[in-house]
């Protein structure tokens, strides 16, 4: 998997995201064999990834693949009880294990996370204003009037309206989608490097999904910022990725440049969920390809492949454990993918 | 002009209104969920209800439930308008129309197996021996896929089972109308692809007409036959559901399906391309 996205880093953002920074070429974040266990059960098993500056790239999957834990796990912020294994590199250096202020360092700082509910994340009883100037007064030198410019600018950059006035409002008094720009603004408010972004529009109605979408995109060439994006919809991915990895029953299935995956999706989970979408394209009113089944409980998957009692294709290779195999611009952990027979798209 | 008919359900200028508090010494005053919606759903169609969160959708479906009594305008159903809340005939007409929410968890009690609360719907509204309820339930169960599960109870089924033991419930009482509120929204979009089969199948099998109220546009489009946009409060347009997505007549419906996101990063490119001439 490290080798594949490193390959697989080619052609698209080499042409649409020139990389920031001094250490274009490095990894700002790099998971390697994260496997994430509650006691016996392993919820997240050997998940390995990374993002390139400047890219998005979308983990996508169900509830209960392991995509959030996966990114709680790059922070350090898992619940107390769940235990992490596996390496960590965030801007290259190794936060698994390491004291908490390596990651202190940072976190908050080059690294800033947003949630799916806005309202749960911000104080209820402060200023939205107030709020980010904490966050600025906690990672930069920027004291006083300086914090308020900067507190107006941010709230100015993600289209927030009459500044003046809204910076001094109290959550409640906005609404989700302000109060997710409000979250942005606050993730931004110390230039982070690395955005990680939990369902941010999920809880929101379509065209507030929109704006958050373009603002992000904006943002990015802007700033040359890396986002992990995670969703369950297909749609949002086709807004916004640069590369996508597919999650199921806790490990990566797929992953690969944005269209590929829709083009020729390759694991079947990858397919199902492709097939399942129901785009303008489809005829209404007809039967949708519904993969059969539920995804199975972290306690109860099954021996060899997760996705085997599901799968129109399984037989009895998938008894065993399919590992992540590449053909170079794709990563994909399935018995039937041949590396060697896979078309390289260019 | 909405077709005087007895098959099917006509709504005529309906109004919700809910009091927001007073000034001092002014009146009450009133924030109008619903202001003024007229449409119809004939025998066996889909009506689709598309609207962003505090558009009134969900209040116009409970007016049309029956669960509210409207604060203004009428409700013709099958040719009957709806018996005060409450009253004994309200409850006859209650088992004519039912509802699917969007949490099935929320709406199902936590101890009773999902047979008996299948058969619980039953009879309440009719007297029953126990041995037909019993047989109608496990026929009704079956019916949905779950013919083996009746003995479980609800945490021991998942999200999707779940929801089609709440549809099992419903339409065990052979209702005229179902208004599915956001019933597939909660589900895991595989899932969530297996429950729209299932409605498509049984509307068609038991000649059910759906009040398919959604924000999800993609799915209002593909399940209903016709769909109408709500936007505070008020209904913009109704439409056939191909030439409405095709050729959206009002404003707010053109910005609406504007924002739906595309199918494929190709499509998105040549959007932003056809909108802001050049990639960002």
């Amino acid at each position: 998997m490290a080798e594949a996205t490193t390959q697989a880093r080619g052609g698209i953002h080499a042409a649409s995201h020139p990389p920031a920074g001094r250490h274009a070429t490095e990894p700002v974040l790099e998971i390697a064999g994260l496997t994430v266990s509650a006691g016996p059960v392993d919820l997240v098993e050997q998940v390995s990834l990374s993002v390139m500056p400047g890219e998005t790239l979308c983990l996508v999957g169900e509830s209960g693949c392991g995509k959030s834990l996966t990114c709680m796990s790059a922070l350090g912020l898992l619940d107390d009880g769940l235990k992490a294994t596996g390496s960590v590199r965030l801007f290259g250096t190794e936060t698994m294990g390491a004291p908490e202020r390596v990651i202190n360092a940072v976190r908050g700082r080059d690294v800033t996370m947003i949630f799916q509910n806005p309202m749960a994340a911000l104080n209820p009883v402060k200023r939205v204003g107030a709020q980010i100037a904490e966050a600025i007064g906690e990672h930069t030198e920027l004291r006083g009037a300086a914090v308020d410019r900067r507190v107006m600018d941010l709230l100015e950059q993600v289209g927030i309206p009459k500044v003046e006035r809204h910076k001094n409002y109290y959550p409640h008094q906005l609404s989700g989608g302000m109060c997710q720009r409000v979250m942005i603004a606050m993730a931004l408010a110390c230039r982070p490097k690395l955005l990680i972004a939990d369902e941010p529009t999920t809880a929101l109605d379509v065209t507030i999904q929109a704006q958050i979408l373009r603002l992000l995109r904006d943002l990015q060439s802007e700033l040359g910022l890396a986002i992990v994006f995670v969703t369950h919809d297909l749609g949002v991915v086709a807004e916004i990725a640069d590369r996508v990895a597919v999650m199921y029953a806790g490990r990566i299935v797929e992953a690969g440049p944005v269209d590929d995956l829709f083009d020729d999706p390759r694991h079947p989970y990858t397919r199902a969920l492709m097939d399942c979408r129901i785009g303008f394209s489809r005829e209404p009113g007809t039967m949708l390809e519904a993969v059969k089944g539920t995804v199975p409980a972290p306690s109860a998957r099954p021996v060899g492949c997760n996705f085997a009692p599901r799968c129109p294709t399984a037989d009895a290779r998938c008894q065993a454990e399919p590992s992540l195999s590449s053909d170079g611009a794709r990563a994909v952990a399935c018995h039937f993918f041949d590396p060697s027979a896979g078309a390289v798209r260019q | 002009m909405i077709p005087a008919t007895t098959e099917g359900l006509v709504a005529t200028g309906l109004v919700q209104t809910y009091p927001v508090g007073r000034r001092l010494f002014g009146p009450v005053e009133h924030f109008r969920a619903v202001d003024g919606a007229s449409f119809h759903i004939a025998e066996g169609e889909t009506l689709g209800i598309v609207g962003e969160s505090g558009s009134g959708k969900s209040t116009l479906g409970r007016m049309v439930a029956g669960i509210e009594a409207p604060a203004g305008g009428s409700i013709s159903f099958w040719g009957e308008s709806y018996a005060p809340v409450g009253s004994p005939q309200w409850r006859r007409q209650r088992r004519q129309v039912q509802v699917v929410f969007q949490n099935p968890a929320a709406v199902v009690d936590p101890r009773w197996t999902i047979h008996a609360q299948v058969r619980e719907a039953l009879t309440t509204h009719e007297t029953l021996a126990r041995s037909e309820a019993d047989d109608r339930a496990q026929a009704m169960l079956t019916m949905v896929g779950l013919a083996t599960l009746g003995k479980r109870l609800p945490h021991q089924l998942s999200g999707g089972q779940l929801q089609r033991a709440v549809i099992a419930r419903a339409l065990v009482l052979r209702p005229r109308l179902v208004i599915c509120d956001e019933a597939v929204s909660a589900l895991d979009v595989s899932v969530q692809a297996q429950i729209i089969n299932l409605l498509l199948e049984l509307r068609e099998k038991l000649k059910l007409s759906l009040m398919f109220i959604s924000h999800d546009l993609s799915v209002v489009r593909h399940i209903s036959h016709r769909v109408g946009v709500m936007h505070a409060g008020k209904l913009l347009e109704i439409g056939d559901s191909r030439t409405l997505f095709e050729a959206p007549q009002h404003d707010y419906s053109r910005r609406l399906l504007a924002a739906i996101p595309a199918d494929t990063p190709r499509q998105r490119r040549e959007r932003d391309l056809r909108t802001f001439g050049a990639l960002p």
